[in-house]
């Protein structure tokens, strides 16, 4: 492909596939979306969307689950060591545990497993997607990849992050147990109840909220390096997606002290 | 019916050469040229991937970015949407003006499924079809929606024998018949071409030479071409 053509093609790709257009068709999508199920027609798109939440759903809570166990446990570890005491475990540092961790360690770790799982599939899969011409035929027939392809992996990705939260509170949750009651032999109903204490739905609504923010960036900056990293008509897909995942690690960290800023600022938290 | 060309072609640059061509009604133009002559790059033009000024590409008199819908594309890839089955992917122009089919658009694709030869095909997810099958696909959705011009990059490549008569058979009868205004295909089959186009446009380096079926067999450029090529 001669230089002028390329440069066109580039600036083409530019307008139809800029972040605003990507978050445009999120929009469209989710608007049009849960009517459209709920009400019994759903279309082609609505059952690749439905698809792609089951998929990227069963394909993470596992890992969701295990990392946010295992969080809960080293958490939960490190807190006992510095009590000082069980009592003073018991009483001072439950209480306050469920709430520290569905503030700061469930949002962490499920935006790791966002950026590493989400990223990497939606950016991959557009991007190879281009190889194999799949995104010219769409443009050739008239539809927009945009929609067609990004807006259903990207509303999976915004629909399942804060469905992993909630799996993650419960998950950690048990982790933190499991340590408690092998080094001060808490009991399952009391530390539960201790836990669940602290977990405000004030909170957890803060935290999905978060993650559901933190998808949409993270789902904007995939799509967007699926649709624009260059050569991915020659095949340079790992590339393209190695860049993608350096730029969402970046943006996740970003995006999470914006919002804890601005949590702050509004005494939201 | 429209006295515009169903294609036409002025001051396209293409390598540094400038091409200048009209497809007429009825008309079959075969793209031939060794590889990397520019075949794709002169396909990726016409069905509108690429838009480089200056020049322009006209069909039936109309901006090619305004007749899109009208303008039906095999890949040099088959470009099927993967997690969809055959008979999705061949619905798909259908989808432009609303994403659900009515039982008249769905004999549509069963129809066009039917004159490709993958009438059987319809419930397959296109990741477990055979190249040739997926060929077959891409052609079927080329045809679907309100295409009146064809621009096909190879659309018999990884055909089986009979798969490729009923292909050849098809096409040139759209053609001739007037549901297809005209078509445009590279190939590097030049019994097909051969046999199915009126005109040849043969990329050459920096040139180009544009010759009737009839004179190529007169024209030393083509003749090099075929005799390298066999």
């Amino acid at each position: 492909m001669n230089a002028k053509a390329s440069t066109a093609m580039t600036f083409e790709r530019t307008t139809r596939y800029s972040i605003a257009s990507l978050l445009g068709a999120i929009i469209v999508a989710v608007v049009r979306f849960l009517p459209r199920v709920l009400t019994g027609r759903a279309t082609v798109v609505d059952r690749e969307t439905a698809r792609q939440v089951l998929g990227f759903l069963s394909g993470t809570a596992p890992a969701s689950a295990l990392t946010t166990f295992i969080y809960g446990l080293a958490a939960a570890y490190g807190v006992i060591g510095n009590a000082g005491s069980a009592e003073a475990f018991q009483t001072l540092v439950l209480p306050r545990l469920g709430g520290a961790f569905v503030q700061f360690v469930i949002p962490f770790a499920i935006a790791n497993l966002v950026v590493l799982k989400g990223v990497v599939g939606l950016t991959s899969d557009i991007a190879s997607m281009r190889v194999s011409q799949e995104i010219d035929a769409l443009e050739a027939v008239g539809l927009n990849p945009a929609d067609m392809v990004f807006a259903p992996r990207a509303i999976a990705l915004i629909l399942t992050a804060p469905a992993l939260a909630v799996i993650g509170v419960y998950a950690a949750c048990l982790g933190a147990w499991l340590v408690s009651w092998i080094a001060v032999g808490a009991g399952f109903t009391e530390f539960i109840s201790a836990y669940a204490s602290s977990v405000t739905s004030g909170a957890l609504l803060l935290t999905v909220t978060k993650l559901a923010i933190t998808a949409t960036a993270m789902s904007i900056i995939a799509g967007f390096f699926g649709f624009m990293g260059a050569k991915a008509e020659s095949g340079f897909v790992g590339k393209i997606t190695t860049s993608a995942v350096a730029t969402a690690v970046f943006s996740s960290t970003i995006v999470n002290l914006l919002l804890t800023l601005l949590t702050a600022a509004f005494n939201l938290e | 019916m429209s006295a515009a060309p169903p294609l036409s072609v002025k001051g396209l640059c293409l390598g540094g050469d400038l091409l200048n061509f009209d497809v007429q009604p009825g008309e079959i133009l075969a793209v031939l040229g060794d590889n990397g002559s520019g075949k794709s790059l002169l396909l990726a033009h016409l069905s509108g991937h690429l838009r480089v000024p200056p020049g322009s590409v006209r069909v039936e008199g109309r901006e090619l970015q305004t007749a899109l819908a009208e303008v039906g594309v095999v890949f040099q890839h088959p470009g099927l949407i993967r997690n969809m089955t055959a008979f999705e992917n061949i619905a798909l122009p259908f989808l432009v003006h609303g994403l659900d089919l009515d039982g008249a658009l769905q004999e549509k694709v069963r129809l066009r499924m039917k004159l490709v030869g993958c009438g059987h095909l319809e419930n397959e997810e296109v990741h477990q079809l055979s190249e040739g099958d997926k060929r077959c696909v891409s052609l079927a959705r080329a045809l679907s929606g309100r295409t009146r011009l064809l621009i096909a990059d190879e659309p018999v490549a990884a055909l089986a024998p009979a798969k490729k008569a009923l292909v050849e058979e098809l096409l040139a009868s759209l053609v001739k018949t007037g549901v297809l205004t005209g078509m445009v295909m590279a190939t590097q089959d030049l019994d097909f071409a051969h046999r199915i186009a009126t005109h040849f446009l043969l990329l050459h380096g920096r040139g180009h030479t544009l010759v009737r079926r009839e004179d190529a067999a007169r024209n030393e450029r083509c003749q090099a071409f075929a005799t390298r090529t066999l």
